[in-house]
């Protein structure tokens, strides 16, 4: 752990100095009961995540978007700033760098007002399951049916919990808070990560199918996210020893051909195609993550597998997936070209 | 468990029985993979889930907890629990960064990719890992063997490799060889991967794998870099390299610091006291070995004649061995090493000339100093006054033979002294750096008869022991085993048996870890005597293995 730790001290105030101001808005679209409807995303500049302060995630770099000197006055004028972005609409996603219903991160009064500022008929909030209580959601005072509660797991295995992502809860704890989430009526959303480091390819697929069976839900919209390299992450430094190579794409449809159900997948977009998130060999990738778009816009599984390309590169991702249990190796078998003296 | 058939510094052949398999070292493991076929003379075949095919499972761990597949990549913390071992099979532990386990036979280096292109580490790492564990274990690499550095590998103690480097290739279309890779045809590369193997195991077996390390190495930097850091550790190399061998060529630069030259130049310094002699001849080397029989020498040796030859002693200045005194050419590389001959130095060769001959003068005790040496090793003149006999000519043509007989006519007696005495003391040298120090009593009191060069020390009318020019090295008898027993010199001692043919490791109690292979044994049991003979290993590995004929008896009581 020593490693990871060194990583995040000198990380952790790198590059986020004085700024106060709202890290991001944007809108898009987003399937809601079988409509497209408009999204507005916010992602407030926090304190940052109680985690994070004590050690952190792996594959975390959002610590870079906090400001531990963030002052209450700040984020009430943070929330000026995006109620005048704000355009009505459907869907409003309040995000922190961290946890929405951390009580250090934002007051609870403060996200009270947050909450009922938006005029909107769903909200999404993301916390980690220890900050999630029955109290905690009677004090938002809202319609426990608008609101949606987003819970990132990674995985459903204890040991790669601690082992490759350090995430600081178990799948025990998970599963109560979403017991609260659930029983309170709000809708939940779980994020699951493709491939944490030190996992072979197969293996984190095996994870993430496994993970999606064991959580799966009619009320739990499950998120994919295949890994994308965060600035100032821990495996930022695996990724530039050659230690770690994003998932493929074709394990992401793999994944996708393999579950029980796709009705309640969604697919992360972030980084998807590029050199740090998943990507496959470069020609055939700007097609996959279009098909990609189209099932999250559509969910619809049939066309997505009917309009899959040929590439080569798909005999290169099923041999190196033979190859790769074999190396005994934590990192990832593209360090073999990156290190070959001949052509590849 | 294991017997090793043949080695060579820290690569060896070995038959491993695991599980009623017979198991030849060194080996490829090869991938059970949906595109390639292992090649039809391959013995091993390897599933890639974590099973190597051979009739059961090997790495298939059933106690799994986790979700996840048993072969799942540890993470630095959870490093322990890797030593497994099933249905009576040989513990195999997955190294990553904990310390081996004594019980484990097979050690697998985790993370071995992270190795390539870094000599440093690769280094370190199999060499710290090889003066862990004891010599009759084996060392398993995955995924970086390739025909262009297999040999090397093996050279620093591995002795399975397997395809997962060669199939990666092949899967970006690339075609290998023993150089490197070009885009091309792929279906021939797993044979490619077996046909190194091949040469591998004969350059082992014919103790000739040095200069296939050297070949391959020549192939990217950082082999080479591997091969100079590698020569660094030469200590560790010398008791598992032979004293006698075949025939070698030495082409490389790298040539100059094997372990078995670094070794000659090391016991020059160390144990070799030259004999008392007033004249020092220094003379070049010659392209056909022993030198003695070389043209150019019976040249040297008929202008020596015309005076008192034996106060002169000789000492021939060559690359890579530096110094070699006439009575110690028959001594194993002198005799076997051959190297391009361009008559002109690098730097190093000559400051390793210079060094060797440096450390003869100073324990020598010479009135007068001839050199009999081409111009182009003016190198030496330029750091000592010697008296030059060549004047710029070939040390072989007239006028450097007239001037060199001159030359000795002047500072030598004219006539012939003890012939006896000076037989004596070249022996004695010899016995000093076969045996050490200890090793000139075999000389003390004795008389030395036979023509050169097959000398027989006598102690009256029993032999103690003869020089056989075959083996470059001076066999006892077992008078001659007596009188080194006493001083404890390359003893091993055994359980309480008759030796009569093989002694092997078993019966070893404990063995002189100076021992190298073809070294002379003195088999003894608590104080008594029990034969002499030829080791067969290292007497470190003597002790530490449980198969495998360790000496090889010659006389027995």
């Amino acid at each position: 752990m020593d490693l990871r730790k060194r990583m995040f001290e000198e990380n952790r105030y790198k590059k986020r100095s004085d700024k106060r101001n709202l890290v991001a808005t944007w809108s898009d679209r987003e399937l809601l009961d079988g409509e497209l409807e408009e999204a507005f995303t916010v992602i407030f500049r926090t304190r940052g995540c109680g985690w994070a302060h004590r050690m952190g995630c792996t594959m975390c770099g959002y610590h870079t978007d906090t400001n531990p000197d963030i002052s209450n006055e700040d984020i009430s004028k943070q929330l000026e700033e995006a109620l005048s972005r704000y355009n009505g609409e459907t869907i409003v996603k309040l995000y922190t760098s961290g946890s929405f219903l951390d009580p250090k991160e934002i007051p609870k009064d403060l996200a009270q007002k947050i909450i009922s500022s938006f005029d909107c008929s769903k909200t999404v909030i993301e916390s980690r399951p220890e900050y999630v209580n029955q109290e905690v959601l009677k004090d938002l005072k809202v319609d426990e049916k608008s609101l949606e509660i987003a819970i990132g797991l990674e995985s459903a295995d204890d040991f790669v919990l601690k082992n490759c992502i350090n995430k600081g809860f178990t799948f025990k704890d998970y599963m109560s808070a979403r017991k609260i989430v659930l029983d309170a009526g709000c809708g939940l959303r779980t994020y699951l990560l493709l491939k944490p480091p030190f996992l072979t390819e197969k293996e984190a697929m095996d994870d993430l199918i496994k993970s999606i069976e064991r959580i799966s839900h009619k009320r739990n919209l499950i998120s994919i996210n295949p890994v994308n390299v965060q600035n100032n992450s821990f495996l930022e430094h695996l990724f530039r020893l050659d230690m770690y190579r994003p998932p493929w794409l074709w394990s992401l449809l793999e994944i996708l051909k393999e579950i029980k159900s796709t009705n309640n997948i969604v697919i992360s977009r972030a980084g998807l195609g590029g050199k740090r998130g998943a990507h496959n060999c470069g020609g055939c990738d700007k097609e996959i993550v279009d098909l990609l778009d189209d099932f999250n816009r559509t969910r619809d599984i049939e066309k997505l597998s009917r309009g899959i390309p040929e590439c080569d590169c798909k005999k290169i991702w099923r041999s190196d997936n033979w190859i790769e249990p074999a190396l005994h190796f934590r990192g990832s078998p593209e360090i073999l070209s990156n290190r070959y003296a001949g052509y590849v | 468990m294991l017997e090793t058939i043949s080695r060579w510094g820290m690569a060896k052949s070995s038959i491993w029985t695991f599980k009623d398999q017979i198991i030849e070292t060194p080996n490829i493991l090869f991938l059970e993979h949906p595109d390639y076929e292992t090649p039809g003379e391959a013995t091993l075949s390897y599933d890639g889930w974590g099973t190597i095919d051979m009739s059961t499972t090997f790495f298939d761990n059933d106690k799994n907890t986790s979700d996840i597949t048993p072969t799942f990549s540890y993470p630095l913390e959870e490093l322990n629990e890797v030593l497994f071992q099933k249905d009576g099979g040989s513990p195999i532990q997955v190294l990553y960064g904990q310390d081996p386990d004594p019980e484990a036979e097979l050690y697998i280096v985790g993370n071995a990719p992270s190795l390539l292109r870094r000599s440093d580490d690769l280094v370190r790492r199999i060499l710290d890992l090889r003066k862990k564990i004891s010599p009759d274990k084996l060392v398993y690499t995955p995924g970086i063997a390739l025909p262009n550095n297999m040999s090397i590998l093996s050279y620093l103690g591995v002795d399975l490799f397997d395809s997962s480097y060669c199939d990666f290739l092949s899967s970006r279309g690339v075609e290998i060889s023993d150089w490197r890779g070009f885009p091309g045809d792929t279906s021939e590369n797993r044979k490619k991967m077996f046909e190194e193997l091949k040469l591998l195991r004969i350059g082992i077996k014919k103790g000739r794998i040095r200069e296939l390390v050297e070949t391959r190495a020549q192939t990217e930097p950082w082999l080479v870099e591997v091969l100079r850091k590698t020569d660094k550790n030469n200590d560790l190399f010398y008791p598992y390299i032979p004293v006698t061998g075949g025939e070698f060529y030495t082409c490389t630069r790298e040539s100059l610091n094997r372990p078995d030259i670094s070794r000659y130049r090391k016991r020059i310094r160390d144990r070799y006291s030259p004999p008392d002699r007033s004249i020092l001849l220094l003379l070049p080397c010659s392209a056909s070995k022993p030198y003695f029989y070389s043209k150019s020498h019976r040249q040297f040796r008929k202008a020596m004649k015309c005076c008192d030859w034996t106060d002169i002693h000789e000492v021939i200045l060559t690359s890579p061995l530096g110094a070699v005194p006439r009575e110690l050419e028959l001594f194993y590389p002198a005799k076997q090493y051959d190297i391009p001959v361009s008559y002109s130095w690098y730097y190093e060769e000559e400051r390793m000339i210079l060094k060797q001959l440096q450390s003869i003068l100073e324990k020598g005790n010479y009135s007068v100093i001839i050199s009999h040496l081409p111009s182009d090793m003016d190198f030496i003149r330029k750091q000592f006054e010697f008296l030059d006999t060549t004047e710029g000519n070939h040390p072989t043509s007239k006028e450097a033979l007239d001037n060199l007989s001159q030359a000795l006519k002047e500072n030598a007696q004219s006539s012939r002294g003890d012939v006896q005495k000076f037989l004596k003391e070249n022996l004695s040298c010899f016995c000093e750096f076969q045996f050490g120090p200890k090793g000139k009593k075999l000389v003390e009191g004795s008389t030395i008869k036979g023509r050169y060069p097959r000398y027989k020390i006598l102690d009256g009318k029993t032999q103690r022991g003869m020089l056989v020019p075959e083996r470059g090295l001076i066999s006892l008898t077992l008078d001659g085993a007596s009188i080194l027993f006493e001083d404890g010199v390359n003893i091993v001692e055994i359980d309480d048996f008759r030796p009569k043919g093989t002694v092997f490791a078993a019966g070893v109690r404990k063995a002189d870890n100076g021992i190298s292979p073809e070294d002379e044994c003195i088999i003894i049991h608590g104080d008594e005597l029990r034969g002499v003979g030829k080791a067969v290993m290292p007497g470190i590995e003597m002790e530490f293995a449980d198969k495998g004929a360790a000496v090889e008896i010659r006389h027995y009581i």
